[in-house]
């Protein structure tokens, strides 16, 4: 009974949920009452998600909590994680407190927070791939081989082709360039996109039948 | 001390603005030498990260289930429904009843692997099946100009086969499919190489938006005279960083640890070194060194 | 044998180039001209045979991270778009897009929006919404489902537009600034192909520059009618609204072209760096990098 209710139903779930998507698609056209309802299902999957979003937070917290307790490594840096979201929870918790809603608009100091603090830093950490692109042409693209020498010299002339100087050195550049995206990227990226959709419908398929267990999470007696 | 909704004063554009640059600053710093400031930036970037990710979903779920048009607030009780099973999820921390958790976790991955099969097999399969068989090889125009469509039609029905015959790893590569794998080969080389021109130009990309704004933001915003420009702290910032790399650099390193950790600036191998591929770790701890290395000279 | 200096530069100097010459031109513009692809003419085109009063979902599907991207992209395609007299939906399906879609809406629309008088009969912003490519899907069944009120709190059925747009067979084009997961490839695969193909759900995108390569075989296939590729593609979006009846105030990407093309050269010029010293290390018989 219990290997029933821990294991088996949760599987049987999985494939009656999968079961319903693959009907509402290929037998239910598009406009009728019957597929709009299987939108219901497929909405609520956003609030589903929002408590998971709950779950992520409290882990996150357990992690820099135990680093901090422990004296682990960069504990005391896990004390600006949890000051940082004890004070941005703070500024969230007291917009619902007063208004219950509207996070997330701009007159919202939450918002605010967002915009004009978060996004810098998020954009700096981004921007930090641009110098490790130019460390990485200089250390380790080498013409070793053929193929190595295929990707590099597509390569040089997508960058000459995309960019305005390209045009400027040669007007071929260009045009070189747009057939390298239309039609040797074109056929590669096909096989590679035909090979993960057969990967993918077969992992999906796996996971309806139950085959693909990893998503139940450990076993714990 | 949290302004009012619509009430926020203009004077915080300039706080914000300082903060702006010393953390642009602080996080580029990392490049020349990881330091106490830059991790600091990064660790408070985590946490309002996570915190915004959430307040998202919160506000979503909340417009889907609760407010607006045939919601909970109209008296369609129905969306009370998920709401209650979303709290099965918190059974995650209960090691008695956490089964329980794995109920919405069945919903969410069966509806969407139902998506996956319908959306991958239209659109990514039968659709990308479909284009390359109906590409044009007779007709009219279609030997015309440079490159003629045929050509580029032959090309890509060719490409797209012998770099699909690479992926067999059923069979060896010998023989016909040896020949067809290693054209795929080929072509899959110029599709990575194409993925390469475009990841430098993103990424060059991001640092031209940091640039504009370490070179153009200013305080106040246009159309109003602005009296601060953000490049006024750089040096600053950069003085700030110099300091506290020569008071981390001045401290007495702490002994090696017991518990088996990653130093985070091993002495012995400083990035002022020439820029050979980085020497093996350390005999002693090579599985430690290995990952702080990766990272100081990640690029 | 070790390799020669060429090819022993610490990457601190390597980065304080980059730095020095990707500044230079934010400075001292080098005009370079710009050369409009096929790609951008054709999602410029398409956007311009929509007729009056056409729905068109604008989705920011994308964060700070690639702002400087994708923003310039949507901000000139919503501006066509305001300009033909097309009706807006907008959304996000990112967090972090939602406060960026509407700094562009105010850009567009006016510092009031939306308290301007065609809020909610031709334009709608509907903020974030939640789920991924199951809420792309919900949307595109049942747009009422995907969420119960906009961006403002205003309940969604008492918005004119949204009367009208009630699932995709109402999308005239579906218009997606995206930089990653879920992206194009998720409205391709969740929406298009879901009610009736391109022909039904027709699809313009503006990408970041590394998502390009990997989508262009949707492209091919017919399934997306125009790409704007990263900065460039914004640029070149720019260049068409300027030289068109509409002209384009707003300009932003650019400005950053020039830069953008040193930072190319750069780059080219650090590989054949590396190859020479690579090729000399050979040549004298020692180990290459």
């Amino acid at each position: 009974m219990s290997v029933i209710v821990k294991r088996y139903i949760p599987l049987a779930i999985t494939f009656v949920m999968g079961i319903i998507m693959v009907i509402a698609t290929y037998f239910l056209a598009s406009g009728t009452p019957e597929r709009e309802a299987t939108s219901l299902l497929t909405a609520s999957v956003d609030i589903l998600v929002a408590t998971a979003g709950i779950i992520g937070l409290v882990v996150l917290l357990r992690h820099h909590g135990l680093n901090i307790s422990r004296r682990g490594r960069f504990w005391k840096y896990s004390i600006i994680t949890i000051i940082g979201v004890a004070l941005y929870l703070t500024v969230g918790l007291y917009a619902i407190a007063t208004h219950g809603r509207h996070l997330m608009l701009s007159q919202e100091f939450f918002s605010w927070v967002y915009s004009e603090i978060y996004v810098h830093m998020d954009m700096t950490i981004f921007s930090l791939l641009a110098f490790f692109i130019a460390s990485a042409a200089y250390r380790a693209f080498r013409l070793r081989s053929i193929e190595t020498s295929i990707l590099l010299i597509v390569g040089s002339l997508m960058l000459l082709g995309r960019a305005p100087v390209g045009g400027a050195i040669w007007q071929g550049f260009p045009t070189i360039a747009s057939w390298l995206l239309d039609v040797p990227n074109t056929a590669g990226n096909r096989a590679i996109m035909i090979g993960i959709a057969i990967g993918a419908i077969s992992l999906a398929i796996r996971q309806l039948l139950g085959v693909e267990r990893g998503y139940l999470g450990p076993e714990r007696k | 001390m949290i302004p009012p909704v619509g009430q926020i004063p203009p004077e915080l554009g300039l706080y914000a603005t300082i903060f702006g640059v010393f953390a642009t600053i602080f996080i580029y710093s990392f490049l020349w030498k990881e330091n106490p400031l830059s991790r600091a930036v990064e660790h408070l970037f985590i946490g309002l990260a996570a915190v915004y990710t959430l307040a998202a979903m919160y506000e979503a779920a909340a417009t889907v289930a609760y407010w607006g048009t045939g919601r909970i607030v109209e008296g369609n009780l129905i969306w009370v429904i998920p709401i209650l099973i979303s709290l099965m999820y918190f059974f995650f921390f209960s090691k008695k009843y956490f089964y329980l958790y794995r109920y919405p976790v069945s919903i969410v991955a069966g509806i969407m692997a139902g998506m996956m099969i319908c959306g991958m097999i239209q659109s990514n399969f039968l659709a990308q099946i479909q284009d390359t068989v109906t590409l044009p090889l007779v007709g009219a125009g279609v030997w015309e100009g440079w490159p003629p469509p045929g050509l580029d039609s032959i090309i890509i029905i060719i490409g797209t086969i012998t770099a699909l015959t690479f992926f067999f790893f059923t069979w060896e590569h010998k023989g016909p499919l040896g020949v067809s794998a290693k054209i795929g080969r080929y072509f899959l080389m110029a599709t990575f190489g194409a993925a390469y021109g475009g990841t430098v130009m993103a990424r060059i990309s991001l640092f031209l938006g940091r640039l504009t704004f370490l070179y153009q933001a200013s305080y106040p915003s246009p159309p109003e005279t602005p009296w601060f420009w953000a490049w006024y702290l750089v040096p600053i910032a950069v003085l700030c960083v110099i300091i506290v790399a020569l008071w981390e650099r001045s401290r007495p390193k702490p002994p090696p640890s017991a518990t088996v950790t990653a130093k985070p600036a091993p002495a012995e191998a400083p990035p002022s070194r020439p820029s050979e591929e980085p020497t093996p770790a350390p005999e002693t701890k090579p599985a430690t060194a290995k990952p702080a290395r990766k990272r100081k000279s990640e690029g | 044998m070790s390799l020669p200096k060429i090819a022993r530069i610490d990457r601190r100097y390597l980065y304080i180039l980059l730095f020095i010459f990707v500044s230079f031109p934010l400075f001292v513009p080098l005009k370079w001209p710009i050369t409009i692809s096929q790609h951008t003419q054709n999602a410029y085109d398409f956007t311009e045979t929509l007729p009056a009063g056409s729905i068109v979902i604008e989705s920011f599907d994308f964060g700070p991270s690639t702002i400087t991207e994708n923003r310039p992209q949507a901000k000139a395609h919503i501006y066509h778009a305001e300009k033909l007299g097309l009706k807006v939906v907008a959304l996000a399906y990112w967090p972090g897009g939602a406060p960026i879609g509407e700094a562009i809406l105010k850009t567009v629309y006016g510092s009031d929006f939306p308290n301007i008088p065609e809020y909610g009969t031709s334009v709608v912003y509907l903020g974030y919404v939640a789920g991924n490519e199951v809420g792309m899907q919900t949307f595109g069944d049942n747009t009422w489902n995907a969420k119960g009120t906009d961006h403002y709190g205003t309940a969604i059925g008492t918005l004119p537009l949204m009367q009208q747009c009630r699932s995709a067979a109402n999308f005239s084009l579906w218009a997606e600034w995206t930089s990653g997961d879920p992206g194009i490839t998720q409205v391709i695969q969740f929406v298009q192909g879901r009610h009736g193909g391109p022909s039904e759900v027709p699809i313009i995108t503006g990408a970041t520059a590394v998502s390009v390569p990997g989508i262009m075989p949707y492209y091919r296939a017919g399934q997306i009618f125009g790409i704007m590729n990263g900065l460039a593609g914004a640029g070149e979006y720019e260049t068409l609204l300027v030289e068109s009846t509409y002209g384009y105030p707003y300009m932003e990407a650019l400005a950053l072209l020039d830069a953008q093309s040193v930072g190319h050269l750069l780059i080219i010029a650090f590989v054949i760096v590396g190859n020479i010293g690579y090729a000399i290390s050979k040549y004298r018989g020692g180990k290459g990098s």
